[in-house]
């Protein structure tokens, strides 16, 4: 059920809120068991307050503050962290009456894109259409749970550089990630700050824009939040840009699905083709740069003092007690970044690679608003290939692993918001496109896309 | 070794602003005055407190400074228990304000920058800091807001800084941005032509005097040994010292990055204009009032225009009493029964009316300066009405000469050996009896014809 329909049918009292959410919870425990979604799921879940989406069950990501919920970003340092203040997010969504039935597993920190990095403490998600390859990452349980889930439901994810469309894409769900600054960060634990965005995946596009209203806008606890209104666009003939490099690098089957996709739409829009080359060409290494270097800073305050992993400190000396939590909790991914992230900010590499990324990522930018001279939305695969087998993962090298994020990157850098669409193949695995457009026509682009998925079925 | 010392000064200020820097909790010293923002909780975002931006503006104003376009906050990272995020938020590139100047007396004193930051938590030792089993975090400082003000090494002594720190906070006094609940903390940097050497974690003004004197002793001394090297050093109040805290072969590394979480935040020319409009008159261009207007001479207009609340007594007494007494009496006998209290001239604001008694009585001779002084001494204490203290203690002047004749002579028969003295040309002598005289009439004795009376009983006695 969809839900609109759902809250519809809650008003004229046609659900009955306890019993669904009661069921809902042993459904949860019951696809958890075998799938791996949650990392704490909510015991007795009810609606705190009446609102616009009053007995909306709502999953969210682990990396998202919830008040009295323990959080754990899924590392073993955050192990045991029960929060006293909500994030923004969550606030708005229980002023609305919707209800948070638990937490979702993802890679430690957002570190990944295939969930498997994560505490020792927690236990990989395994993707709905076969347990033997991953979701995608790092918000994995958001996808997974999302295509698994019979009942209504939305998940809040977040996305770094291709958190939420990953996981959408491997799971054949809906991921809708906003502008920069749309949704207040405020409550979600930073991995790189001018970069993170909390979005939504959903099982239907329609079920998206509902929950975008409760959750966007200005938030003063984020200083990067946006005052500014989201704008409509007036459209006679849309035009879709399309980057022929971006379907040249995926696989074949990919390939041709998101070409039978383009197909479908030229019937209703024009087809224009645009270039991201300089997205395309430096974008993954710009990315991992500023992405590291901002990891790594935030990523200190986990020295087990004040939150999370603490253990026996007296006659340690300050240095030796941080290293040895930091040492003992934080897994091989999380150590690489801040290794990375450290380096590339160090005086004499400073210039090289963090002052170069910022100033590559305004250039993408940049680009990004040439390309929407031409074109209303952007239109790419979303992956360069399908869901991996979960040993397949364990054998890839690092820098395939980093380059797999290709083509989520580009609109991350550049802030512009972004949907996923599922899109059918001949394997057994359904695929992707991303569509993206302007800063801050959010809700335009999801009406839009809205229209696509129904063109392209 | 005689190389002159040069010396650069980091001022850390803390201002009085309502709340953090980037948090609502309440500033200064109250329980329970943290958040997740100033705790460094995962997940919590730091706001920009504009009172403190406009607080920061003010000082770069007032000392001349040029003013940044755009304020930008960076992180700037290093391990440490008292850094709830372990980086800390500061400025690097542009500072708030650069290229400030401040005058003391007839050197130029130049302020190479001055930004905004975020202050630490505190920490306490149980016992001394290299044996304590453990420390204790204090985060009610965490996030109390900054400035941070560094000098060019253009000092060349102690005395030096002490003036240049006691202007510095009279201005920030006058700003409205500080007062006695704010902490001041300086680390001194100190070479004699040799290896710099960094003193850190200087709680004064007084201390900063007595630090940098022990430093510029010490470095001379270890200088002759051959044993001097470049290093940072703690003060140590207790035992007056400073102690080594670890040597300093280059720079540290901070790994700054710019703070993500803070957009830029432009100062507008109108913004400047706003604060340069309401800036209140500065202790320089109030020292060349009160020269104008009251007729005092410079030193005292100096003393008065550096101290806010004793100036303030001076003016609303100025009108009553000769100016030039009151000045004079205020900037030494006052100001000296303060500074020997330990207190500040903000504390006796509510005896202005009795300080004016006081010296309404001096000026009609009613009573002498000397008794003024003993009776200001007491008055800073405590609060008491002086013409009724002046009747009981029987301190109205004396200028009856019988009267004063007979004590006169009882002192001098008692002091035949200071009466050869005199005789002998130590002329001092004569101070010690009026002071002897004085005393004995508690301070009532018209100290000019004591000094008559003396001289000439000095005159008559017998060889």
């Amino acid at each position: 059920m969809k839900v609109l329909e759902f809250l519809q049918k809650v008003k004229q009292n046609e659900i009955n809120i306890e019993d669904y959410l009661s069921e809902i919870v042993q459904k949860v425990r019951k696809i958890n068991d075998e799938y791996h979604y949650f990392n704490s799921i909510v015991e007795n879940p009810k609606p705190e307050h009446k609102g616009k989406l009053f007995g909306l069950p709502v999953s969210v990501k682990d990396l998202i503050i919830t008040k009295g919920i323990e959080t754990t970003a899924s590392s073993d340092i955050l192990k045991g962290f029960i929060p006293k203040y909500d994030a923004t997010v969550v606030e708005r969504l229980k002023n609305a009456g919707a209800v948070i039935i638990g937490k979702t597993v993802c890679d430690a920190f957002g570190f990944g894109s295939f969930n498997l990095n994560i505490g020792k403490s927690f236990q990989p998600p395994l993707n709905p259409i076969d347990k033997k390859h991953v979701t995608g990452g790092s918000s994995g349980g958001a996808g997974g749970i999302t295509q698994k889930a019979d009942f209504t439901h939305v998940a809040i994810a977040t996305s770094t550089g291709g958190s939420i469309e990953c996981p959408s894409a491997f799971c054949g769900v809906y991921g809708f990630c906003p502008t920069y600054g749309l949704v207040s960060r405020y409550g979600l634990i930073s991995y790189a700050d001018s970069l993170d965005k909390i979005g939504i995946i959903a099982k239907y596009i329609e079920d998206i824009k509902p929950v975008l209203k409760i959750i966007a806008g200005h938030d003063e606890k984020d200083n990067t939040s946006l005052s500014q209104q989201v704008k409509t666009k007036e459209v006679e003939c849309l035009k879709v840009g399309i980057v022929t490099q971006a379907l040249e690098i995926v696989n074949e089957e990919i390939r041709k699905a998101v070409e039978g996709c383009i197909k479908k739409i030229e019937k209703h829009a024009e087809i224009v083709e645009v270039s991201l080359q300089k997205a395309m060409k430096y974008g993954v290494a710009t990315y991992y740069i500023i992405a590291t270097a901002e990891a790594s800073t935030n990523l200190a305050r986990y020295c087990g003092l004040r939150f999370g992993r603490n253990e026996k400190i007296e006659s340690k000396h300050f240095r030796e007690y941080f290293a040895e939590i930091r040492g003992k909790y934080f897994s091989e991914e999380e150590k690489r970044r801040i290794l990375l992230g450290t380096f590339v900010r160090m005086a004499g590499f400073k210039q090289r690679y963090y002052v170069k990324a910022t100033k590559i990522r305004k250039l993408v930018i940049e680009e990004y608003k040439q390309a929407f001279n031409k074109a209303d939305i952007i239109l790419t695969p979303t992956m360069a290939i399908f869901p991996p087998k979960i040993d397949e993962v364990e054998k890839m090298d690092i820098i395939d692993i980093y380059n797999s994020d290709l083509l989520t990157i580009p609109p991350n850098l550049a802030g512009v918001p972004h949907i996923t669409i599922p899109v059918q193949t001949n394997k057994k695995f359904p695929t992707s496109i991303m569509l993206c457009s302007n800063h801050l026509t959010d809700y335009w682009l999801i009406d839009i896309a809205t229209k696509i998925d129904k063109w392209i079925k | 070794m005689t190389e002159k010392a040069k010396i650069g000064l980091e001022v850390h200020i803390q201002i009085k602003t309502k709340s953090k820097l980037f948090c609502s909790c309440p500033s200064g010293k109250s329980e329970n005055n943290v958040c997740p923002i100033c705790l460094g909780m995962p997940g919590a975002l730091p706001t920009p407190n504009k009172k403190a931006i406009e607080y920061a503006i003010r000082l770069a104003l007032a000392l001349n400074c040029e003013l940044a376009e755009k304020i930008i906050f960076w992180r700037k990272c290093y391990f440490y228990p008292d850094l709830p995020k372990n980086f800390q938020i500061t400025q690097l590139e542009p500072p708030l304000a650069k290229n400030g100047k401040l005058k003391i007396g007839k050197k130029i004193i130049y302020i190479r920058e001055l930004h905004l930051e975020e202050d630490p938590a505190s920490i306490t030792y149980p016992a001394d800091i290299h044996s304590s089993r453990y420390c204790i975090v204090d985060h009610s400082r965490s996030g109390t807001p900054l400035i941070e003000l560094v000098t060019e090494p253009c000092f060349d002594s102690a005395k030096q800084c002490r003036l240049f720190l006691t202007k510095l906070v009279a201005i920030l006094k006058c700003l409205k941005i500080f007062d006695e609940s704010c902490v001041l903390r300086v680390d001194a940097n100190v070479s004699l032509n040799g290896p710099r050497v960094e003193i850190k974690n200087i709680g004064s003004i007084k201390e900063v005097e007595r630090a940098i004197n022990y430093e510029i002793i010490r470095q001379k001394h270890f200088a002759k040994l051959g044993k001097l090297k470049r290093e940072t050093r703690l003060w140590d109040s207790t035992s007056k010292t400073t102690k080594p805290m670890r040597e300093k072969e280059t720079e540290e590394e901070y790994g700054y990055i710019v703070e993500p979480n803070i957009s830029v935040i432009e100062i507008t020319k109108e913004f400047i204009e706003k604060i340069k409009k309401e800036l209140p008159e500065l202790p320089d261009q109030k020292a060349e009032r009160l020269i104008k207007q009251y007729k005092i001479k410079p030193e005292f207009a100096e003393i008065l225009s550096l101290d806010y609340d004793l100036c303030e007594i001076f003016e609303n007494i100025a009108t009553d009493i000769s100016p030039n007494l009151a000045a004079s009496f205020l900037c030494t006998e006052v100001a000296g029964a303060l500074n020997y209290e330990e207190l500040e001239a903000k504390a006796i604001l509510d005896r202005t009316e009795e300080i004016k008694e006081l010296l309404e009585m001096v000026e009609k001779n009613k009573i002498t300066r000397k008794a003024a002084k003993k009776i200001v001494e007491k008055l800073i204490s405590k609060k008491f009405s002086v013409k009724q203290f002046v009747s009981t203690q029987d301190m109205y002047l004396v200028s009856d000469e019988k009267k004063l004749e007979e004590i006169c002579k009882k002192v001098v028969k008692e002091n035949k050996k200071a009466v050869e003295d005199y005789k002998n040309g130590k002329e001092k002598v004569l101070q010690f009896f009026i002071g002897t005289v004085m005393k004995m009439t508690n301070f009532s004795a018209d100290p000019q014809l004591v000094r008559k009376i003396i001289l000439r009983l000095i005159e008559n006695s017998a060889n």
